[in-house]
């Protein structure tokens, strides 16, 4: 079935990680995550892009409702996230992320998409509005698609 | 891997199954439902007497399921091939008889399956069943539950508890989303409780918004974590049908007797005590104390007197003036309800309007104050104003405009003397709804105080963005003793604020001529209290205005 014929929505969401743990425990953690929310959203034709600085992550998810859906409840009860604040949901005619299962931008490419001072320890994803995150992660996804594919 | 409560985790492996001759062994062969519970590897995790006396003594080893999640129930795989698995509602005995199973998701990874016996079914006991919407068991499954609990407890000395759980605000969802989304959240809440709670805990669905959890095993301490954690994950927000819906829950706590063995009275205990949570604020849970069955049943007298007030004509109404530093003068009086009843005496409002609020009664008495204060206000001069205060539940019902235009169309006052009196309860209602109410009001003349200030949120945001015409500083304000700088410092930021903002800014609660000069030092317009006048009767307003006058218009002690 293409994106036609389905429900499509978009969420927005941002949360904090739980504990502070040292940073190879987390990069470990988090690239587990990553992998596993990889695998549950290709096979449930979600899409969206993560994005992590300094404790907080900024995350879209899109793609059928009741996909997206089940994938937020998932989170929301997943003990890793807590303090889940749900900035927009919205219906979409189209895909932001098609092709992303999971992309992801870590505090090294904010970094270089930002500037050095921007992404310093106070660039603050907490305080983004739904559309900055989407926005943000949108530029930044595709700048990184044209990059691979110019490699 | 196990479930309801058939073992505990520190017990042995085969503690689950009750020891033949004891009295719970007997107890558990007399039930006339097998019971068989697989989790969702297939693995059989527990069988009852009733289950191996009908499928063989070697049934949980020889019996093979495959796997299953939370939308399918285990299917059987049939001993010629294991590979092909049999129909999910039907299992084979040993002579290759079919049995219709029930299946009942029961925990995390795991269902129960039940089988009534043709002949051995009692009158009081029915299969296990299931929700149809969430999955999770019924109503009727509650006594069943229990007495596989109580089956399988390994001693009187462990503890079962009951929790009841009442999610809050669940019918706005249904009334503003519909029903279909309402039932959706339903499938995500049961969902969630379903993971907040051990796989050895009982998760029923009552009906409604209404959930029950049993536990065996539990300390209170785990049991207070249990309910902390399934408030703390109902209160995240849930995406459903493409919406953001935010809802919460209050829980109920109550704990087994020792010689309890029907679960109707731990029940009812776990229901009033899930009442106190949802009386004190919601979002919390209570233990069930001594003393709140006697509670309840005083508040339901009351509750019951309250409804047969207005018939027998127990309310009337009382009123303050308000003094205005402008003119000098007394500008009008606030309406307050009084109850008086034949036995009770004066009954304070503090007790009984939360009740009349939670009941609905509050519309009919709030009509009825509406209407009677501005037929008194007709006799007055007619410089003089009528304050009513208007609860939350009225502003928010259906028709209230309506009901404010009635009463003065009725008794002819012009809207320009009437001004409703809102806490900033009302504001926290749906803000589009709220707005365009009191335009509708404004738009007619009447008038809008902001009534309480200081005591809430209070933020100042509110004169700005609401069409209010006065605002009334909290009595506590005023009260404050003189040390109090922060107190004093914001009724004169309220006053300036306000009158700035074109508004009258009046003082509750004045009762000395220091608090007098004070307020009037701050800033405030005007001001109402025992230092002008207590409420008074209708037929004392002339008297008071004219001995007021008399005076020239200095307060005087009554």
């Amino acid at each position: 079935m293409t994106d036609h014929h389905m429900n499509l929505i978009r969420i927005v969401y941002f949360s904090r990680n739980v504990a502070a743990v040292p940073d190879a425990e987390m990069r470990h953690e988090f690239d587990r995550i990553l992998n596993v929310s990889r695998i549950n959203n290709a096979r449930d034709d979600v899409t969206g892009a993560l994005m992590f600085n300094n404790g907080v992550f900024g995350q879209v998810l899109e793609g059928p409702s009741v996909a997206v859906e089940d994938t937020f409840e998932r989170i929301q009860m997943d003990d890793r996230h807590n303090d889940i604040t749900l900035l927009d949901v919205s219906p979409v005619t189209e895909r932001g992320f098609s092709g992303w299962s999971m992309g992801f931008v870590g505090e090294k490419g904010l970094k270089i998409s930002l500037g050095e001072t921007a992404a310093a320890r106070d660039f603050d994803i907490s305080l983004l509005s739904g559309q900055d995150i989407y926005r943000t992660l949108h530029s930044l996804m595709l700048r990184n698609e044209r990059a691979v594919r110019v490699a | 891997m196990k479930h309801l409560t058939l073992r505990s985790d520190r017990d042995g492996p085969n503690s689950g199954h009750p020891i033949p001759g004891s009295p719970q062994g007997a107890c558990a062969l007399s039930a006339p439902v097998a019971l068989v519970v697989v989790d969702d590897s297939g693995t059989v995790t527990f069988a009852n007497d009733v289950f191996r006396s009908i499928f063989g003594p070697d049934a949980p080893d020889r019996l093979r399921f495959g796997q299953s999640d939370s939308h399918h129930p285990p299917a059987a795989l049939t001993n010629e091939n294991a590979s092909a698995p049999g129909a999910a509602d039907r299992l084979a005995d040993d002579a290759g008889a079919m049995h219709a199973v029930t299946w009942c998701r029961t925990g995390p990874d795991c269902w129960t399956g039940t089988v009534v016996l043709p002949g051995r079914k009692s009158p009081h006991e029915t299969s296990m069943r299931h929700d149809a919407l969430t999955g999770l068991g019924d109503r009727s499954s509650l006594s069943i539950a229990f007495q596989t609990l109580l089956d399988q407890r390994g001693g009187a000395d462990i503890p079962v508890m009951a929790a009841c759980v009442d999610l809050d605000r669940f019918k706005r969802v249904n009334d503003t989303l519909g029903h279909l989304a309402g039932d959706e959240l339903l499938r995500k809440v049961s969902r969630r409780l379903v993971s907040s709670v051990r796989r050895s805990d009982v998760v029923i669905r009552m009906g409604g918004d209404e959930f029950t959890i049993l536990l065996e095993g539990s300390t209170q301490a785990e049991v207070e974590d249990m309910a902390a954690r399934i408030i703390d994950v109902l209160a995240r927000p849930f995406v459903v049908m493409g919406h953001q819906v935010i809802i919460g829950a209050s829980i109920g706590l109550a704990a087994l007797l020792p010689a309890e063995t029907d679960p109707s009275e731990l029940m009812r205990r776990a229901d009033v005590a899930l009442y106190k949570s949802k009386n004190s604020g919601r979002g919390c849970f209570s233990w069930f104390e001594d003393g709140m069955f006697a509670a309840l049943d005083e508040r339901r007298l009351l509750e019951a007197d309250l409804r047969k007030a207005l018939l027998l004509d127990e309310f009337e109404l009382a009123f303050q003036s308000q003094f205005d530093f402008h003119t000098n003068s007394i500008t009008g009086f606030e309406a307050l309800l009084r109850w008086k009843h034949r036995d009770r005496g004066i009954v304070s409002p503090a007790d009984f309007i939360p009740i009349a609020e939670e009941t609905g009664e509050i519309l009919k008495i709030g009509a009825w104050v509406l209407r009677q204060a501005c037929q008194t206000a007709m006799s007055w001069p007619d410089t003089l104003m009528i304050a009513v205060n208007v609860s939350p539940v009225q502003f928010e019902a259906d028709g209230f405009v309506e009901s404010v235009l009635t009463a003065l169309a009725l008794s002819g006052l012009a809207p320009c003397r009437l001004e409703l009196e809102l806490t900033e309860t009302v504001l926290l209602s749906e803000d589009k709804i709220v707005i365009e109410r009191m335009g509708a009001l404004r738009a007619a003349g009447v008038k809008l105080s902001l009534d309480d200030f200081g005591t809430g949120y209070s933020s100042l945001n509110y004169l700005r963005k609401y069409p209010f015409t006065k605002v009334k500083i909290d009595q506590s304000f005023i009260r404050a003793p003189a040390a109090d700088e922060n107190a004093h410092r914001i009724v004169t930021a309220v006053a300036g604020l306000g009158i700035a903002m074109g508004m009258s800014v009046i003082a509750e609660g004045v009762e000395t001529e220091d608090q007098l000069s004070r307020i009037r030092f701050q800033g405030c317009s005007a001001a109402q209290g025992y230092l002008f006048s207590r409420p008074i009767r209708d037929r004392d307003v002339m008297a008071y205005l004219q001995a007021a006058k008399a005076s020239g218009f200095h307060p005087q002690d009554s």
